[in-house]
C-alpha cells in the first residue's frame, strides 16, 4: 500500500534511472542490473525453482515445499553498499503513468526489490483517481513476458541497433530518391515531445506523413466535431455534473474512451445522500458493463438507435415525437444544460445526431467540453482508407509502423498485408511479436511502459508523467528515441523528453518554478498540470447530414472486449482468464444471440455457428445472452490474435486433459475482417450477416452457469421462488424509507458466548452493490497482489478457476427488461464461519482481528472447509499450477506465499497489507487511522464500491456502513457472521421493474 | 420341554454333520489346491486391484485434479466409496457382536466370513480419506501424536478427526475381534497341518492354543467383552461417519436424522453385500449345509426391517423439508428428484424402496438366486444413496452463481473399480487361506440337533 501522501517524497528515491550516478554507487547498479538482464536469462539455469527466486529477494521462509531441486544460487546478491533509502523486504512507489490502454491512468508503481510487482492508481491523478481497470493492473505482467522482442531484428536475424538504424536510413533514403511517400503509422500520440520530434523527423525526410489511427475508432466523433465546430477534437465529457446521462451504446463504465475516469466521475453524481442523483438511460443493443448499471435500458437494433436519436432530436425541436422518443426528449429538457449524450458508435449520421442534441440541450461547455479537448484518441479512418490506396498503387516506399497492428486491426488486413510486401522498407516498432511485425523487414523492440521514459497529454492541461521502475529487460528503443536517431538526433531516452520540456516549459508552466525543480515535481507526482492549450471552436454548424449505412435485419455488433480491448493484450494469461463481466466466458469469444433469435435459428449454447457478412465469414460458437437485441448478432474483437497459440497446451497436463487449443489454432477467432467501412469510417455495428450452422460444438470455459437468482422453474419450492441475495429499491422508495429494498429477517439469538472477543481491531469490508459495475479491476488486483495461479481454458471449463474474488452476476426479468445485479464475492470471514470447525488439521482458524486464516503450510487438502462453505469462496489447487517461467516469476509478491498442489486457498483480506500496515504504524509509533490500509480489491476499484475498515473504531467509515439500513448480509440467517457486508443498490427508476429481485 | 422345542426348530446345520466332518469341510477347502473358479474370481479381483493401483499411484502423483471434483463439488466419488465401504462393513460386526449378544445361534456359520468382509470394507475405506486429500503424504497430521510445534494438535471438533477414531478404532477392534474368535480354528488347522511349513505359519498365529478348559473359558470371556465393545461400534462408527455430513451447514446435509439412517443404511447395504458374497461362496465352496436358506433367510429379513428404515428416513426427510418451509431445503429435494441428477436419485429410490419390498414373499426369500440378483441391486442403490447425498447437496448449494455440474473422470472410476478389486482380493485369499466358518462355533451349535446330532 503506498505510504499516504504525508508520508511520500520523504525516503523514496526519486528517480530510478542508471543515469543519476548520485544516487547509487557502480556497484549498486551492477547489482541491479544482475537481477534481470535478458542475456543473462538465456544462460541462467532452467532450474532456478520458487525457493531461489525467494532466497534472491532477501527471505528465508520456511521450507514448505518438498522435494525441491536444489540448484546452485547465482543471482542472490546483497547490496554491498546498501543505498539509505533502500530497505530490502521494503516496498518502494513509484509514480508513473499506464499504457495499457490509450486513456492515461495515472499509476503508482509498487517496486520491490527493484521490479515492479503491482500497480495502484494514482488517487491524484485526474484521470485514474486512485483506481485502475483491470487492463491496466494485468499489464505489469506483460513486462516479464519470455516471448518478448528483447533484440533489434533485421530480416528476421537478431541484429544490434547500428545495423537496423543504418539499414533503416538507408531504406528512407532509398524512398527519398525513388520520389516515394514515407508513411509512420502509429496510435493517437499523446506524446508532446513525441509530436515533436516526429515532425523533426518528417521534415528531414520530406514527403514523409504521419497517420494515426484507433483500432477501436472514434474517428466519427472527431469528424462531427471538424464538421459542427469547425476544429477536429474529441471532448471532455463531464460526467460528474451531468445530472441526465443518455448513452447510445457508448459503453462508458466499462471499455468506451476512458472507463476509470468516467466511473469515478459518474460515481460522484450517484451520492444517495444528495437530493437527486443522475438518470441515467442506456439505449444499446447488447447487454454491456454500462447497460447493466444503468437506471433504464433501451434495447434497439444498431439501426433502431440512429432512429431513436433522431426521434429524439425531432422531439427536442418541438415537431412531435412519440413513445420513448417524446419522454426521453423531456426528461432530457429537464436537464438542459446539465445533460450528457454521448455515442461510442462510429457512424457519422449518429455522431452528427448527438451533436445536434448536446447542441439543443446546451450541454456543450458544461459536460461536452470543447475548448480543453480530450487528446487521447485523434486516429482519423480517412487517413488510413487513403494510406491504403496509396500501398496498393505502390507509392509507398517506407512504412513504418508503431503502436498498432494493422494487419489484424484493419477489415483491408488481407489487402494490407499484400501491399506491405511490396514495399521495399518496412518497419515495424513492436514489444511482441504479431501479425504486422511478421511482414517487416525491421522490427523496433518497444519497452514496456513500466521500463519507459515518455511525457503525455492525454486530456488538455493535464502533463503525465511515465518513468521507468525498472531497468530495461531488452535491449528497447521507444519510437521517440528511433525515430530522432533517425533525424539525426543523438540522445538518452530520459533526456529526449526532459530537454524537450526544459526548451517549452515556461510556455505551459503553471507556477513560477525553476525548471529542475518542475521536473522533479512532474517526475515525483507522475503528473502535473499546465496550461491547455485551448483550441478555439466555431459556433455550432449544423453542416450536411451524413447517410446511415446502418442495416435492419440481422447485423452484427463488434464491441471492444473488456479484457483485450482490440486485441493488444491477448497474450496476457490473467486478461485471457478474466471472465468476461456480462457472459463469464473465459478464453474465447463467442456469437452472442439473444433466446429469441437462437431460438429461431434453432441454435443452442455451444453450437458453433457461422457468420457471414459481404463474403467474409468466421466460425464461433453460440452464447445466450440475455437483454441483447433480436436484430444483432454481438461478437467481441480483440480475439483471433497470432500469438496466442503459445496458449495451446496450456495448463495442467493430465491424460483427461483438453488442450486450450487445437492444432494450429488461436484464442478465439478475428472477426475484423468482417467489418465495414461508412465512407471512411470504419463501421463497427449495423453489418448485415447470415447465419448458417455448422453442426459443430464448442466447450465455453464459463465460470457461471447459472444466471439468475430465480430458483428453475421444475424445481422451485414453493416457499422460495427467488433466493433473496440482492436486494433491490428505486430512489424514490429509499428517500421516503432508507431500508427499502431490504429483506426484513429475523434476528438470530444464539445462546452460546462469543468465542472470539475482538479487543483490538475487527476488520469489516461493505460493498456497495449500487456502486459496482463489474468491471472485474478487483478480480485482477487481487491476482497480482495474492499470486493467484491462472489455470488455463480447460480447468475454467470444469469449474476450477482460482479467482479469489469473483463477481456473480445474476439477471432478474426477461426479454427487453432485464435486469442486471454484479455481486463481487469472496471470502466473507465469517465470526461463525462454517469452515473453521470442519477442518481436521486446523488449517483454517480464526484471527484475533476477526479474519478467518487459511494456512497453507498446514492444509492437508481434504477439501471439507470448501464444502461447507455456503458462498463457495474457497478455491483448491487441484494441480501444481504455479509456473516455473524465471521471467514471469518476477511478478509475484513476495509477501504472499504461493500455494502448492493439495492446498486450500482463499482471500485472506490482504493480511499482508494489514500487517504492512501495523507494522508501518507501530514503527512510526502513531495509531493506525481509518484508510491508512486499502486492500488490493478495495484499491483499485474505480467505482469506490469496496469499504474496509476497522468495525472496533465507532467513526471509521466501515462503521457507519453497517449502521446504514441498506447493509445486509448474505445468508444471515445461517448465522455464520460474515464480516463482508452489502449495500442494497439502488436505481433511479419510476417503479420496481421485474421486481425479481425480492424474495 | 426345551429338548422337545428344540427338535422342533429348524436344525441349524444341514445334513447330518458330526464334530469331525464339521472340521473336515470347514478345513478341507484350504487342504485341497483352489479350483479353477477361484483363480478367476482371483485374477479378475487381482486385475482390478491393479487397475486400481495404476490410478491412485497417477492421482496422487498428479493431483486430485486428475478427478473430476471442482470448486463447487469437493467430494464426490471418493467420499460416496468410503461411506460406501464403511456401510458395508457393519453387517459383519452386527453379525459378529450384536447377534451374539442376542444370542442368535444361527449367526455361527456366517459370523466368521462377515467379519472378514468387515475387516477388508473398513481397510478399502479406511484408503479413501487418506487419498482423497490434496497432500497424502502429511495424512500423519490427522493424528493427535506430540509434537515440538506447540504442541500442534488436531481439531478435536472436526467431524474428520472423528472419523479418524472412528475408523482406526473400527479397524483395530474388527480385527483384534475376528483374529481373538478365529484362534481355536486356526489351531485346529495348525493340528492338520501336513507340511512343515503350513504348520509352523499356523502354530504361531494360534499362539500355542492348547484347547484345554481354562483357554476355551478365557477364550469364552474375551470374546464375550470384544463382542460387548464391538456391538456399539455397529451404531457409533456410522453415526460418526454420517457427522461428517449432518454437522455441515449445508441443505440436503444438514439433517439430524442422518446418524439412525445411516446407519439403518450401512446394516442395509452391509447385509445386501454378505448375501452377495456368501450366496456365490455357498454355491462354489458347497457350504450350503452351513450356511443354510435359513441363513439367508434370515438376513433377508434384517434387509427387509433396515430397508424399511431407510424408506422411511427418506419420507422424513422430505416431510420435513416441505414442513421446515426452508426455501434451500426444499430446493434440494426437489432438485434430487427433477433436477439434472434425478437419474441417479431414481436409481437410488428404485433399489432402495422397491428391492427390499420383494422380500416379503417367502417365495423369494428363498429363491437364492432371486436374492442374489436383489442384493446386488440394494448395493448399487446404497452407492448411489450416498452419491446422491454427496454431490447433488453440494453442486446446487446456496449461492446460484457457484453451482455447476459433476462427471466422474477416469481416474476416479478406475478407483472405485480398484477398491471392489482390493475387496475381492482380500476376500479371495481369505477363503482359500483362512477357515471361513467359524468352526468351533458352529459345532457349538450342532445341540440344537439330537443326542446323535443328526436330525430325528
Amino acid at each position: 500500500m503506498p505510504p499516504p501522501s504525508s508520508l511520500r517524497g520523504e525516503k523514496i528515491p526519486l528517480i530510478m534511472s542508471k543515469d543519476k550516478k548520485y544516487w547509487m554507487s557502480k556497484d549498486e547498479i551492477s547489482v541491479i542490473e544482475s537481477v534481470a538482464g535478458p542475456a543473462d536469462l538465456e544462460t541462467a539455469s532452467t532450474e532456478w525453482n520458487r525457493r531461489d527466486f525467494l532466497k534472491t529477494a532477501g527471505f528465508s521462509l520456511a521450507a514448505f515445499m518438498t522435494a525441491c531441486s536444489k540448484t546452485p544460487v547465482n543471482k542472490a546478491i546483497p547490496f554491498l553498499i546498501q543505498p539509505e533509502e533502500i530497505i530490502p523486504g521494503k516496498a518502494y512507489w513509484y509514480a508513473s503513468t499506464s499504457h495499457a490502454c490509450g486513456s492515461g491512468c495515472g499509476v503508482l508503481v509498487k517496486n520491490r526489490d527493484s521490479r515492479p510487482i503491482k500497480l495502484e492508481g494514482n488517487p491524484d491523478h485526474p484521470v485514474s483517481q486512485g483506481g485502475l481497470c483491470p487492463v491496466c493492473q494485468a499489464s505489469v505482467i506483460e513486462l516479464y513476458d519470455s516471448k518478448r522482442l528483447f533484440h533489434p531484428i533485421l530480416s528476421g536475424e537478431e541484429v544490434s541497433w547500428n545495423v537496423l538504424d543504418k539499414s533503416v536510413v538507408q531504406g528512407l533514403q532509398k524512398a527519398r530518391e525513388n520520389g516515394q511517400k514515407i508513411v509512420l503509422l502509429t496510435e493517437t500520440v499523446t506524446s508532446p515531445s513525441t509530436k515533436y520530434y516526429i515532425k523533426k523527423f518528417l521534415k528531414k525526410y520530406a514527403n514523409a506523413n504521419h497517420v494515426e489511427y484507433d483500432p477501436i475508432s472514434y474517428s466519427a466523433i472527431l469528424d462531427a466535431h471538424e464538421m459542427n465546430y469547425g476544429k477536429r477534437i474529441l471532448p471532455q465529457y463531464d460526467f460528474e455534473k451531468a445530472d441526465m446521462i443518455l448513452s447510445f451504446d457508448a459503453d462508458f463504465l466499462g471499455t468506451w474512451l476512458s472507463p476509470t475516469q468516467f466511473t469515478k466521475d459518474y460515481r460522484k453524481n450517484r451520492n444517495l445522500d444528495a437530493k437527486h442523483i443522475s438518470k441515467h438511460i442506456q439505449v444499446e443493443s447488447r447487454l454491456s458493463v454500462t447497460g447493466a448499471k444503468a437506471d433504464e435500458r433501451i434495447v434497439k437494433s444498431p439501426a433502431g438507435m440512429l432512429q431513436l436519436a433522431k426521434d429524439i432530436e425531432h422531439a427536442l425541436s418541438g415537431k412531435g415525437g412519440h413513445g420513448i422518443a417524446s419522454d426521453i426528449a423531456k426528461e432530457l429538457k429537464h436537464y438542459k444544460g446539465k445533460s450528457l449524450v454521448v455515442s461510442s458508435m462510429n457512424e457519422p449520421a449518429m455522431q452528427e445526431s448527438v451533436n445536434r442534441i448536446n447542441h439543443a440541450l446546451g450541454n456543450v461547455g458544461k459536460t461536452v467540453i470543447l475548448k480543453n479537448p480530450n487528446l487521447q484518441k485523434s486516429g482519423n479512418d480517412a487517413s488510413v482508407v487513403q494510406l491504403i490506396a496509396d500501398m496498393k498503387a505502390g507509392k509507398v516506399g517506407a512504412l513504418l509502423v508503431a503502436g498498432v497492428n494493422p494487419v489484424y486491426d484493419l477489415p483491408e488486413g488481407e489487402a494490407f498485408t499484400d501491399s506491405m510486401k511490396t514495399i521495399p522498407t518496412t518497419v515495424c516498432f513492436s514489444a511482441k511479436q504479431n501479425e504486422t511485425t511478421e511482414l517487416c523487414n525491421a522490427i523496433c523492440p518497444s519497452p514496456h511502459y513500466l521500463e519507459s521514459w515518455s511525457d503525455d497529454e492525454f486530456t488538455s492541461g493535464t502533463l503525465s508523467m511515465t518513468q521507468p521502475a525498472i531497468q530495461a529487460l531488452g535491449d528497447t528503443k521507444s519510437l521517440r528515441k528511433s525515430v530522432t536517431g533517425w533525424a539525426g538526433i543523438d540522445d538518452d531516452e530520459r533526456n529526449l523528453v526532459r530537454n524537450y520540456w526544459k526548451k517549452i516549459y515556461t510556455t505551459r508552466k503553471k507556477g513560477s518554478q525553476s525548471f529542475n525543480r518542475w521536473w522533479d515535481n512532474l517526475v515525483h507526482d507522475g503528473f502535473v498540470k499546465i496550461k491547455p492549450k485551448s483550441v478555439s471552436v466555431s459556433r455550432f454548424k449544423k453542416g450536411a447530414m451524413a447517410k446511415s449505412l446502418l442495416k435492419n435485419g440481422l447485423t452484427l455488433v463488434a464491441y471492444p472486449s473488456l479484457q483485450m480491448l482490440d486485441g493488444r493484450h491477448a497474450e496476457n494469461p490473467w486478461l485471457q482468464e478474466l471472465p468476461d463481466p456480462i457472459s463469464k466466458l473465459t478464453w474465447d469469444n463467442a456469437a452472442n444471440l439473444s433466446p429469441k433469435k437462437a431460438k429461431e435459428l434453432g441454435v443452442s449454447q455451444s453450437d458453433v455457428i457461422q457468420i457471414k457478412a459481404s463474403g467474409k465469414s468466421v466460425e464461433l460458437p453460440v452464447y445466450i445472452q440475455e437483454g441483447q437485441s433480436d436484430e444483432v448478432v454481438a461478437v467481441s474483437l480483440g480475439y483471433g490474435r497470432k500469438g496466442t497459440e503459445r496458449f495451446k497446451n496450456f495448463g495442467p497436463d493430465w491424460i483427461q486433459k483438453k488442450a486450450t487449443l487445437g492444432e494450429g489454432e488461436l484464442v478465439g477467432e478475428r472477426i475484423n475482417h468482417l467489418l465495414e467501412r461508412n465512407d471512411n469510417a470504419l463501421s463497427f455495428s449495423g453489418i448485415s450477416v447470415s447465419i448458417s450452422k455448422t453442426g459443430k460444438t464448442a466447450d465455453l470455459a464459463l465460470t457461471q452457469t447459472y444466471n439468475t437468482l430465480k430458483n428453475p422453474e421444475n424445481t422451485a419450492p414453493p416457499s422460495m421462488k427467488v433466493r433473496p441475495f440482492i436486494q433491490e429499491t428505486t430512489f424514490d422508495e429509499y428517500k421516503k424509507d432508507p431500508s427499502s429494498g431490504a429483506h426484513h429477517g429475523h434476528q438470530v439469538v444464539t445462546l452460546w458466548k462469543d468465542d472470539h472477543p475482538y479487543d483490538k481491531h475487527h476488520w469489516g469490508m461493505a460493498i456497495d452493490l449500487g456502486a459496482c459495475t463489474g468491471c472485474s479491476a478487483c478480480v485482477i488486483s487481487c491476482q497480482v497482489e495474492n499470486n493467484v495461479p491462472v489455470v488455463g481454458k480447460d480447468e475454467v471449463f470444469r469449474r476450477r478457476d482460482m479467482a479469489w474474488m469473483r463477481i456473480d452476476r445474476y439477471y432478474s426479468g426477461e426479454g427487453d427488461d432485464v435486469d442486471v445485479a454484479f455481486q463481487p464475492m469472496m471470502c466473507q470471514h465469517c465470526d461463525n464461519s462454517p469452515c473453521e470447525p470442519v477442518c481436521p488439521v486446523l488449517a483454517t482458524v480464526h484471527s484475533s482481528e476477526g479474519l478467518n486464516q487459511q494456512v497453507y503450510n498446514r492444509c492437508v487438502g481434504t477439501r471439507f472447509c470448501a464444502n461447507n462453505c455456503p458462498y463457495k469462496v474457497r478455491r483448491f489447487n487441484w494441480f501444481d499450477y504455479a509456473h516455473n517461467d524465471e521471467l514471469e516469476n518476477m511478478v509475484l509478491n513476495p509477501d504472499v506465499t504461493v500455494r502448492s498442489r493439495g492446498v486450500m486457498e482463499k482471500c485472506s483480506m490482504c493480511i499482508q497489507r494489514i500487517q504492512e500496515a501495523k507494522i508501518e504504524a507501530k514503527a512510526k509509533g502513531i495509531p493506525l487511522a481509518d484508510g491508512d490500509i486499502k486492500l488490493a480489491c478495495q484499491q483499485s476499484c474505480p467505482a469506490d464500491a469496496i469499504t474496509f475498515g476497522d468495525l472496533n473504531d465507532p467513526e471509521s467509515d466501515i462503521s457507519k456502513l453497517v449502521e446504514d439500513p441498506r447493509h445486509y448480509h448474505v445468508l444471515e440467517e445461517l448465522n455464520a457472521r460474515p464480516t463482508v457486508g452489502y449495500l442494497t443498490m439502488v436505481r433511479n427508476r419510476e417503479e420496481e421493474k421485474g421486481g425479481n429481485h425480492h424474495g | 420341554m426345551a429338548n422337545q422345542l428344540e427338535s422342533i426348530r429348524e436344525p441349524l446345520v444341514h445334513g447330518n454333520k458330526n464334530l469331525k466332518t464339521i472340521t473336515n469341510d470347514v478345513v478341507g477347502i484350504m487342504d485341497k489346491k483352489p479350483t479353477g473358479l477361484w483363480w478367476v474370481g482371483f485374477l479378475i479381483a487381482l486385475s482390478a486391484l491393479t487397475l486400481g493401483v495404476v490410478a491412485v499411484s497417477y492421482q496422487i502423483m498428479t493431483g486430485i485434479g486428475t478427478w473430476g471434483l471442482n470448486k463447487t463439488v469437493g467430494w464426490a466419488f471418493d467420499i460416496t466409496n468410503f461411506v460406501f465401504w464403511v456401510g458395508i462393513g457393519h453387517a459383519g460386526t452386527l453379525i459378529s457382536a450384536i447377534l451374539f449378544l442376542f444370542r442368535q445361534k444361527w449367526r455361527t456359520s456366517i459370523n466368521r466370513s462377515a467379519e472378514a468382509m468387515t475387516i477388508f470394507a473398513v481397510m478399502c475405506a479406511g484408503l479413501f480419506p487418506i487419498i482423497h486429500m490434496g497432500r497424502p503424504w502429511m495424512a500423519y497430521w490427522m493424528f493427535p501424536y506430540p509434537n515440538t510445534r506447540g504442541p500442534l494438535w488436531i481439531n478435536f471438533r472436526s467431524p474428520l478427526a472423528w472419523d479418524v477414531f472412528a475408523i482406526g478404532t473400527y479397524l483395530i477392534i474388527s480385527a483384534v475381534f475376528w483374529y481373538i474368535g478365529m484362534i481355536p480354528d486356526l489351531a485346529t488347522v495348525r493340528d492338520r497341518a501336513k507340511t512343515k511349513i503350513k504348520k509352523a505359519i499356523f502354530g504361531f498365529m494360534s499362539f500355542g492354543w492348547s484347547g484345554s478348559f481354562i483357554t476355551w473359558h478365557r477364550y469364552e470371556t474375551v470374546y464375550g467383552l470384544l463382542a460387548g465393545l464391538a456391538a456399539p461400534l455397529v451404531v457409533s462408527v456410522h453415526t460418526i461417519v454420517s457427522f461428517d455430513f449432518a454437522t455441515s451447514s449445508i441443505p440436503g446435509w444438514h439433517t439430524t436424522t442422518f446418524p439412525p439412517y445411516f446407519v439403518a443404511g450401512a446394516v442395509f447395504s452391509g447385509f445386501a453385500m454378505v448375501l452377495t458374497l456368501l450366496l456365490i461362496a455357498r454355491k462354489a465352496m458347497r457350504l450350503e449345509e452351513y450356511i443354510t436358506v435359513n441363513h439367508v433367510e434370515n438376513m433377508t429379513k434384517v434387509i427387509i426391517l433396515t430397508g424399511g428404515i431407510v424408506t422411511l428416513s427418506y419420507a422424513t426427510e422430505f416431510f420435513m423439508a416441505w414442513y421446515s418451509g426452508n426455501g434451500y431445503e426444499q430446493f434440494v429435494f426437489l432438485n434430487r428428484a427433477m433436477g439434472p441428477f434425478a437419474w441417479a436419485y431414481w436409481i437410488m429410490v428404485g433399489c432402495n424402496l422397491l428391492t427390499p419390498q420383494f422380500f416379503w414373499f417367502k417365495k423369494i426369500r428363498t429363491n437364492m438366486m432371486m436374492v442374489f440378483i436383489l442384493s446386488i441391486f440394494i448395493n448399487i442403490g446404497m452407492w448411489f444413496e450416498r452419491f446422491v447425498i454427496i454431490v447433488t447437496s453440494l453442486h446446487r448449494d446456496f449461492l446460484p452463481s457457484a453451482w455447476a455440474m459433476y462427471t466422474p473422470s477416469y481416474v476416479e472410476i478406475a478407483t472405485l473399480i480398484g477398491s471392489f478389486g482390493l475387496f475381492f482380493t482380500l476376500f479371495m485369499l481369505f477363503i482359500r487361506y483362512m477357515p471361513i466358518i467359524s468352526i468351533g462355533e458352529v459345532k457349538n451349535v450342532l445341540q440344537f440337533k439330537g443326542r446323535n446330532g443328526g436330525e430325528e
